[in-house]
């Protein structure tokens, strides 16, 4: 710690960029506390910069990770076209995979609204599927996208061996993971991907959902992008911190295990803890003003996007949160709307129902998704005056007459 | 860890891994400066992106940098007002200085809480009080952790002048968050 801070006036520390850095990032924290600590007489003129520095925050515009990356796609590919740069690595293993496609420029979904008629009936969909583009997409920048066929797909980033495996057999090696180099993986309805990231850290990515990240990290943060959901058992470090980043917030860890929700269809963010400790900050509010909330293991935080208030649940049974991972769904008088939606995510099926049909029931219990929708439904159907029809790739959702509640 | 020197060479030499490197790394801070000139999304990000189409067209033509978030914000501030410089002329309207409209986060929330303390409202007339070249100062230094130099260059001010704007802005804040007694007076949010 340089002696010049001896002599600063509240002025100095407060237009000091070490100071300013250290009240904004953190950084440097336990020079400055051993400072103060040496340093009784300046408690006060420290206390009052900080105070100004956080005072002169700026408000932030929201800038969501889909609009960044839209706009990176634009550039790519006239980058590529002003260095006319050819792809070259070897990729004969990929072929198994299917057709090696060129960047794609957006990432738009259909979805299509589907409107019965079935004799005099209407069905309306109550819980959607997305019909185009099926498989899994690992885009790595600066090399190309690769389709992954199989419902639950294996990544691993091996930073040891500066190569990049999918599943058993395929493997892309580079002579240098390239740090500066990010990757996507994009998961379809329907489909699950388990990725190791250049770290040691897990990712168990849940259907429907995004993820960007560097292919290999480097510096004094990981940081991560989420879209959708997805539980992380973060590889420990103490030098480095763990971010993920989702559209409304921040969730800092050094080492830990938790499920993170953030879907757009959601109206809230979920993040349950289930060992360690993680730190929640949102992202488009300046440092003074959003508080950092702190969760313990069994602890819920539920970030309302309407309200923009986070209220915490101690507690909570983590195992409902996180089966979905093991492909197993918990739940605990939910709604069975609620229960159909994660299933048309999970089995990337429309459910249709008509209006007479009651979807408010609670049902509790847990649904092993190995198997098949028919069984999963057969289940569904023992507990809730409901019955299944699987047709035109819908499944048709009628009341059950001759429903006679378990007492 | 690649220097910003290396990083750029990469970036000129057609290293397409140096492009999303540097994109991606700035295009937010890029974003949020930006908005500040011209509140305007679409208008933004499109200057971002004919920043960044321009950087390519040079490619090897390229001076070299050692701080390459700096080197895009000086020329995003550039294409941002060429363009805006332009549409002024095409409406035939008076030449207004530019501005950097960015209120402080605080001057939103004071303003809409209903009962602020008097502590609360001087703090937020210190702030309304802050000049539009103090706030795009502030911006640099407080958000962007530019150092002085970097700050002049980008302002065309003399050294001491940014100085002596920044500490001007410092010290009306201090006057209300400290009082006579040289205590810091907490004031709750």
């Amino acid at each position: 710690m340089d002696n010049k801070y001896i002599k600063y006036s509240v002025e100095d520390f407060a237009q000091d960029l070490n100071f300013i850095k250290w009240v904004n990032n953190g950084i440097g924290h336990r020079d400055w506390v051993n400072f103060i600590h040496e340093n009784p007489d300046l408690a006060k003129d420290i206390e009052s910069a900080k105070q100004i520095v956080n005072a002169l925050g700026y408000g932030s515009n929201d800038l969501q990770e889909g609009e960044v990356y839209e706009s990176y796609m634009k550039i790519e590919s006239l980058f590529a076209e002003h260095h006319k740069h050819k792809l070259t690595f070897s990729f004969k293993q990929f072929m198994k995979y299917a057709a090696f496609l060129a960047l794609i420029l957006s990432i738009g979904v259909a979805i299509p609204y589907l409107y019965f008629y079935r004799n005099s009936d209407k069905y309306t969909v109550i819980a959607n599927s997305i019909s185009t583009n099926n498989e899994t997409r690992l885009i790595l920048s600066g090399r190309g996208e690769i389709l992954l066929k199989q419902k639950l797909s294996d990544i691993r980033f091996n930073a040891a061996d500066n190569q990049i495996e999918v599943g058993n057999d395929s493997i892309i090696s580079s002579s240098n993971l390239d740090k500066n180099a990010m990757a996507q993986v994009i998961i379809p309805y329907g489909k699950r991907s388990n990725i190791l990231l250049s770290d040691g850290t897990k990712v168990w990515l849940n259907a429907g959902s995004k993820l960007i990240f560097p292919q290999k990290f480097s510096g004094k943060e990981r940081k991560v992008f989420l879209k959708g959901e997805a539980y992380f058992d973060v590889f420990k470090s103490k030098e480095t911190t763990f971010i993920v980043s989702t559209d409304k917030m921040n969730v800092s860890v050094h080492g830990t295990q938790f499920n993170v929700r953030d879907n757009d269809s959601d109206n809230e963010l979920e993040v349950v803890l289930v060992e360690g400790s993680v730190s929640l900050k949102e992202t488009s509010v300046m440092n003074m003003l959003s508080s950092e909330i702190k969760l313990k293991p069994n602890q819920k935080a539920v970030y309302s996007k309407t309200d923009e208030k986070t209220s915490i649940e101690s507690n909570v049974d983590v195992a409902k949160y996180i089966s979905w991972k093991e492909g197993l769904l918990e739940f605990d008088k939910e709604n069975i709307l609620s229960v159909f939606k994660k299933l048309s995510k999970f089995y990337n099926i429309s459910f249709v129902a008509q209006s007479s049909v009651e979807l408010n029931n609670k049902i509790s219990g847990k649904l092993d998704l190995k198997e098949s929708l028919q069984d999963v439904l057969k289940v569904i159907s023992d507990v809730a005056p409901v019955s299944f029809r699987i047709e035109h790739d819908k499944v048709f959702v009628d009341t059950r007459l001759n429903y006679l509640p378990i007492l | 860890m690649k220097t910003d020197r290396e990083i750029w060479e990469n970036f000129k030499s057609g290293d397409k891994s140096a492009l999303s490197y540097v994109y991606y790394q700035n295009f937010n801070s890029m974003f949020q400066y930006g908005m500040k000139f011209k509140d305007d999304r679409e208008f933004i990000k499109d200057c971002i992106q004919d920043v960044f189409l321009k950087l390519i067209q040079a490619g090897e033509k390229l001076g070299p940098t050692e701080n390459v978030r700096f080197y895009l914000f000086r020329a995003l501030k550039n294409d941002i007002y060429k363009k805006i410089d332009k549409s002024k002329k095409n409406a035939m309207m008076e030449f207004l200085p530019f501005k950097f409209d960015a209120q402080f986060f605080l001057e939103e929330e004071l303003a809409e809480k209903e009962n602020t303390s008097n502590n609360e409202i001087a703090l937020l007339k210190a702030l309304k009080n802050l000049s539009d070249k103090q706030r795009e100062i502030i911006y640099l230094r407080y958000d962007c952790a530019m150092e002085y130099d970097q700050i002049c260059e980008m302002m065309q001010l003399k050294n001491d002048s940014a100085r002596k704007l920044l500490f001007r802005a410092i010290k009306s804040l201090r006057e209300v968050i400290c009082d006579h007694k040289k205590e810091p007076v907490q004031f709750e949010i």
